[in-house]
């Protein structure tokens, strides 16, 4: 069985390093036009020329006629080129992995994923198939870069939509399954200005800003920060909660993180249960204290 | 146009129990409809009612979830399908993704749309596995719809950018709950709501090797996990020094 790590232009090149660095794989795959990202410690690319995730997947299932298990990172356009492999090779896929260890005796990868919010812990074995790594994971880098041989597959094909044009202002945020830092505010920030402040938090941290259901469903914010049950998990090194009391549907999406900052007016609020340091103050006086130290 | 709209039950709550294989219990769990879903038929049948087409609705799961199809088919569904069968206990993302693809052929489906995650399972890959298998394409993470014409203009994620372009073909399409505020049913639609139709397997032209998803990976172990919080918590912004100091012990 080989592994192969999978790229596109839109993974962070630093991010790609380092998990290539932690899986040591035979090959990589590149997908899209041009290819300008560092290739460390492979034999083989193979170059994927094309813009459509659902063709580049059944590209790559067309290609590989041995067992391989692929490799990506967390983000949605990945996460659609391996559903797309795997369910045209019928070969399992097994995301938000965080522990991954190849046993090149009996040719198989053990991996390690939580499930559920944080309250299971999964360890289980494929020996082909497509893996999604958490990129919280994945460590820094230390292989060296190569020239490895390259085969390309040419997937340009038309597709059933007309792209008009990327929507203005929807890329300034980062996001926050990727962020360390993850700064959050609920209901208890008062109203959609409240997030103003807490972007200049997240900003000096170098973080993303979150927020829980009860706001997004307010309007205060884009639906694409909503942390928690049915919205998206996280689990960065510090969460940060501004005026959210921790009902069960917000901890399911973060519970999981390093440590946890609960701040809020409420000492009963449920989110003090669950948090390693709190403040029970005004969250405004808190946050204005912080962005100035 | 016909289109094929999924909706799931998920548990109402995030206290589960799980069995030895890691497999959710759900028989003792109260359930309610994904939330993204309950959009996602409101935005089919508004796009069925403007172009004079008709919203198939199905679902994949135990008995309970036909009590679901009932409440969502009231809001103006021509029929609703009910997949159960015990072949597809602990199904995966190819297992299901087969189920639904045949289900998408068997009813001439020209769109299929979708809630954009699960509230029980962070994937979110389901869409474009459907979409792969019948050869279309996928558009996932739609937040909001501007024409609900035979060829809507949506805006959806692209590459990680929000993007708006025009869905010109068949195409598998994942919504977030944003996309339209579901309907609620009158008593004359609750009455006159399709019935759900049972299928299993072997109503559906299904690739025998998805359905062996016990062999395509093997869980190892399953663990409960409960993590240890320091729980150090301070009253009042004259501690915020204590605090700082505490969290840069911490590195940050």
């Amino acid at each position: 069985m080989k592994i192969f790590i999978l790229a596109h232009a839109h993974n962070d090149k630093d991010l790609y390093a380092r998990l290539s660095n932690y899986i040591s794989a035979d090959g990589a795959i590149w997908i899209g036009e041009k290819c300008d990202f560092d290739f460390l410690g492979v034999e083989e690319l193979i170059h994927v020329d094309s813009n459509s995730s659902i063709k580049s997947g059944r590209k790559l299932s067309d290609h590989f006629n041995e067992q391989v298990v692929i490799v990506g990172l967390d983000d949605s356009f990945t996460g659609e080129i391996l559903a797309s492999f795997s369910v045209s090779s019928c070969e399992p896929v097994v995301w938000g992995c965080h522990g991954f260890d190849h046993c090149k005796d009996d040719n198989d990868v053990v991996l390690q994923k939580y499930g559920f919010g944080g309250k299971v812990l999964y360890t289980s074995k494929i020996s082909s198939g497509c893996v999604q790594f958490n990129s919280k994971a994945v460590d820094s880098s230390t292989r060296e870069p190569r020239d490895p041989s390259v085969v390309s597959l040419d997937g340009r094909d038309s597709v059933s939509f007309e792209i008009f044009e990327s929507v203005e202002g929807s890329n300034e945020n980062k996001d926050v399954t990727s962020a360390d830092v993850v700064v959050s505010g609920g209901r208890g920030i008062q109203g959609p200005e409240g997030f103003e402040p807490l972007r200049k938090l997240a900003g000096k941290l170098n973080g993303a800003v979150g927020a829980s259901r009860a706001v997004v469903d307010m309007g205060w914010i884009d639906y694409s920060h909503q942390i928690g049950q049915t919205g998206k998990s996280v689990s960065p090194k510090l969460y940060v909660a501004f005026g959210i009391s921790g009902a069960v549907q917000h901890r399911a999406g973060m519970q999981n993180s390093s440590v946890i900052v609960a701040i809020n007016t409420d000492r009963n609020a449920p989110i003090f249960d669950i948090c390693d340091y709190g403040i029970v103050a005004d969250w405004k006086e808190v946050l204005e204290k912080w962005i100035s130290v | 146009m016909k289109i094929l709209v999924l909706a799931k039950q998920v548990p109402a709550t995030t206290d589960l129990t799980f069995g030895e294989n890691g497999v959710v219990d759900r028989s003792s769990v109260p359930k309610t409809v994904n939330p993204d879903d309950e959009s996602a038929v409101e935005l089919a049948i508004q796009m069925a009612e403007s172009v004079s087409g008709e919203v198939i609705l199905a679902t994949m799961g135990p008995e309970s979830a036909s009590e679901m199809l009932s409440e969502l088919g009231a809001m103006g569904c021509a029929s609703c399908y009910h997949v159960s069968d015990n072949l597809l206990n602990g199904a995966d993302l190819v297992a299901t993704a087969n189920v639904f693809a045949a289900l998408a052929k068997k009813v001439n489906a020209e769109m299929v749309i979708c809630g954009a995650s699960a509230a029980d399972g962070k994937g979110g890959l389901l869409p474009s596995a459907i979409a792969s298998l019948l050869g279309w394409d996928c558009l996932n993470e739609v937040s909001s719809v501007e024409d609900f014409s035979s060829e809507p203009v949506v805006i959806f994620n692209y590459q990680g950018k929000k993007t708006k372009a025009k869905v010109k073909g068949s195409s598998v399409l994942s919504v977030y709950k944003t996309v339209a505020e579901p309907r609620i049913p009158d008593v004359m639609a609750v009455l006159s709501a399709p019935q759900p139709e049972s299928l299993a397997v072997s109503d559906l032209d299904i690739n025998e090797k998805a359905l062996k998803f016990n062999d395509r990976c093997e869980i190892l172990n399953v663990e409960n996990v409960k993590k240890e919080r320091k729980n150090k918590i301070w009253e009042g912004i004259e501690s915020f020094s204590d605090f700082h100091t505490e969290l840069k012990k911490e590195g940050f």
